[in-house]
């Protein structure tokens, strides 16, 4: 079946209505339920078709740190801001860090005052500008989760002109519900939904430990409303059962075991090392950096480059870190739509699709009316 | 345009976008210098009365990367886009004006097949190019071509068209799939390039929408929705007109391949260009019958009733979605990006 009839058939209505009602019944048997879900994309398409109308008003979805562009720490910001100043070199990055409010300037401020910063649809954009322009040097500032960094992975692993260096801010999701945990309990989360994108390439065996250490049923969900709307009714049901098992409702897309060809290559380039979460805390083996035969390709190796000042990665008044924790909604933020705003973005999360306040601010039927 | 970060303010390239901050600079920089009641109308084009003649006339700059792309290039978008922002002032477009910007190195063979495409693209039309300019700037002043359109034409007797006339009770038509454009020029975007055979959907619309005029309807709104595409486009005359207006995505023409490419890349299709649509604000009575005329046209098969105008929730689009659910169609904010995850 291809994709757009896959599409149609997950979008269709009577399987909609049906799941909305199967949801219904289990929540009724249930106290109040709250889920949290770990992608940016989850929370876009829950806004895009007006999830949240069909749940039952005992059963809350609340986004978490599911925008690689947000929680990319603003100490990598500030780097790759000071390394567009440096002579001759030039950052080349995706479009949606240009935009992300840093400790003194943004990329785009930086391009606006004299810095070289150059906007790529991905890194193989950044590889053709390295080998059409070999007297220059580039650097690439890689952020993402598993799904990019596997193609950072299979770029390097491919070989990569002199001229091209990487400053990698990319990370890896599974460890990430134990910083979670800190500020949550089983009393104010009873279960998550997990990013299919980045299952794809991990499987769900990274997330097993979360049967045992914190005993809360987590599933893989996709992200059509029939994907999403099945993942949360198996939620429900393994909070009804008391079953932690760690569970893949996206099974036609993930494999339970990841892609193991692809987890191989980006175990030779990267090493899991910890990871500051832009705001919140560092955790261990989150963030991805690159293995030893690999260290001449890091940009922070190659110039000695460090920001003339310290980097500050909450601006006074920013919520971000607390809405990437779950601990708030943007709506209770009080720069949300006042002094935070898709066109002049104050805080990290407001700035990419995939950022749940600029999801909100374009808000859904449920936000606003 | 408030920027927090800067003293001095500078241009985004969010202000080219057709969203909000399009919107901020038009109002806030060339409104209060140029403002009269010709650009309050906040039309496609200016309807100015010349003698006993009412002449519609319109301006547009191109600018794309790539400059050719599945279906089309910069010339056909330069010709065909003014030759529908007169068409949209309810004048039949005859004259056209086209001024070049070349960046020094730019090969000669490439401007020849553009202005090879702008031939074909007016005859199609039945506009002539009659005044023109050329510049050329240093080598990295430029991006190979910007290309400068104008247009004139009469305005059809009788005919009052103006975003600020939609109305509670009308209904909106769309002649076709929405989002051709956008997705095709992105298919060829340097660091994406997919495989599909989108094409853009650029066409001139001069003739369906002479057509649509000679029905006699009393027709109260056409627009292109270009940049920013539908979402923007519904925005902005909701705005104009203080209506509110509901969308049916069911109803929504979209193609099968242009869905899945942007649910991959992570874009609203309701915010991807167009170059060859436009949508058609009409009392409910008469709806069927415009449409029936629409359909005649190859630019128009694909014509479908996507939505009406209300009278509640004035400034605010709001669409059924495929499920059944509400969601609001927000005005879009900057140029929207693939996502990365």
């Amino acid at each position: 079946m291809d994709l757009t009839e896959t599409l149609k058939k997950y979008e269709d209505r009577e399987l909609v209505q049906g799941l909305a009602t199967k949801i219904k019944e289990v929540a009724s048997r249930l106290g109040p339920v709250k889920l949290m879900h770990v992608c940016g994309t989850h929370e876009h398409e829950i806004m895009k078709y007006g999830i949240r109308q069909l749940l039952p008003e005992s059963v809350t979805i609340i986004p978490g740190p599911g925008c690689p562009v947000c929680i990319c720490p603003v100490e990598s910001i500030d780097l790759a801001v000071t390394l567009s100043y440096m002579s001759d070199i030039t950052v080349l990055t995706f479009g949606d860090m240009l935009r992300v409010p840093a400790t003194k300037e943004s990329l785009a401020d930086a391009r606006k005052n004299g810095g070289s910063v150059k906007m790529v649809y991905g890194p193989l954009e950044a590889l053709k500008i390295a080998k059409e322009n070999p007297n220059e040097a580039f650097v690439f500032f890689s952020v993402g989760f598993e799904t990019t960094t596997a193609g950072i992975a299979g770029l390097i692993k491919h070989g990569v002109p002199q001229n091209l260096s990487f400053l990698i801010a990319n990370r890896y999701i599974p460890p990430v519900f134990k910083l979670l945990m800190e500020v949550h309990d089983r009393k104010s989360i009873q279960g998550f939904l997990l990013a299919g994108h980045a299952a794809t390439i991990t499987g769900v065996e990274p997330y097993k430990y979360m049967e045992d250490e914190f005993k809360l049923p987590c599933v893989v969900a996709g992200f059509t409303p029939v994907d999403i709307l099945s993942a949360i009714l198996r939620v429900l049901k393994s909070i009804e059962s008391g079953d932690v098992r760690v569970k893949n409702a996206y099974s036609r897309v993930v494999n339970d075991g990841g892609n193991k060809a692809v987890l191989s290559m980006m175990n030779e380039v990267f090493d899991l090392v910890p990871g500051i979460w832009r705001g919140i805390d560092s955790v261990d083996g989150t963030a991805y950096a690159l293995k030893e035969q690999y260290q001449f390709l890091d940009a922070e190796n190659r110039y000695e480059c460090t920001p003339p000042y310290e980097s500050r990665p909450t601006p006074p008044g920013c919520q971000c870190h607390r809405i990437m924790l779950g601990e708030i909604l943007p709506t209770e933020c009080k720069m949300f739509k006042t002094k935070c705003s898709p066109e002049d973005p104050y805080g990290p999360c407001m700035v990419s699709i995939e950022g749940t306040c600029h999801t909100w601010y374009h808000g859904g039927f449920d936000v606003e009316l | 345009m408030t920027d927090r970060n800067q003293g001095e303010l500078k241009i985004k390239l969010g202000h080219g976008s057709g969203g909000k901050q399009s919107q901020e600079l038009y109002q806030e920089v060339f409104l209060p210098a140029f403002g009269n009641r010709f650009l309050d109308e906040a039309h496609d084009g200016a309807i100015l009365t010349m003698g006993n003649s009412k002449i519609a006339f319109s301006t547009d700059t191109f600018t794309v990367n790539p400059l050719f792309f599945p279906g089309g290039n910069i010339g056909d978008l330069a010709v065909n886009g003014t030759v529908n922002d007169v068409a949209m002032c309810g004048a039949d477009p005859q004259y056209l004006s086209a001024g070049f910007i070349l960046e020094e190195g730019f090969p000669l063979d490439q401007l020849g097949a553009i202005v090879n495409s702008m031939k074909k693209a007016a005859d199609k039309a039945g506009v002539m190019l009659v005044t023109g300019d050329t510049k050329v700037v240093e080598n990295g002043s430029a991006d190979g071509i910007f290309i400068n359109t104008s247009g004139v034409g009469l305005v059809r007797e009788g005919v009052n068209i103006s975003p600020t006339r939609a109305t509670a009770g009308d209904v909106i038509i769309i002649n076709g799939n929405i989002a051709d454009h956008g997705t095709a020029v992105m298919t060829k975007r340097e660091g994406l390039e997919f495989e599909s055979s989108v094409v853009t959907d650029c066409a001139a619309l001069n003739r369906m929408i002479g057509a649509i005029l000679d029905t006699g309807v009393d027709i109260h709104v056409l627009r292109d929705p270009t940049r920013g595409g539908l979402g923007a486009t519904i925005n902005e005359i909701t705005v104009s007109a203080g209506v509110g207006i509901e969308l049916f995505e069911e109803r929504i023409p979209l193609d099968d391949q242009v869905k899945s490419l942007s649910s991959i890349l992570g874009l609203d299709p309701l915010y991807i260009a167009n170059e060859g649509k436009v949508l058609v604000f009409v009392p409910e009575q008469d709806a069927v019958r415009v449409l029936e005329v629409m359909k005649g046209f190859q630019e128009g098969v694909k014509s479908s009733i996507i939505g009406n105008v209300v009278s509640k929730h004035p400034g605010k689009v709001v669409m059924e979605t495929v499920i059944g659910t509400k969601r609001i169609v927000d005005m879009p904010s900057g140029e929207q990006l693939p996502r990365i995850c």
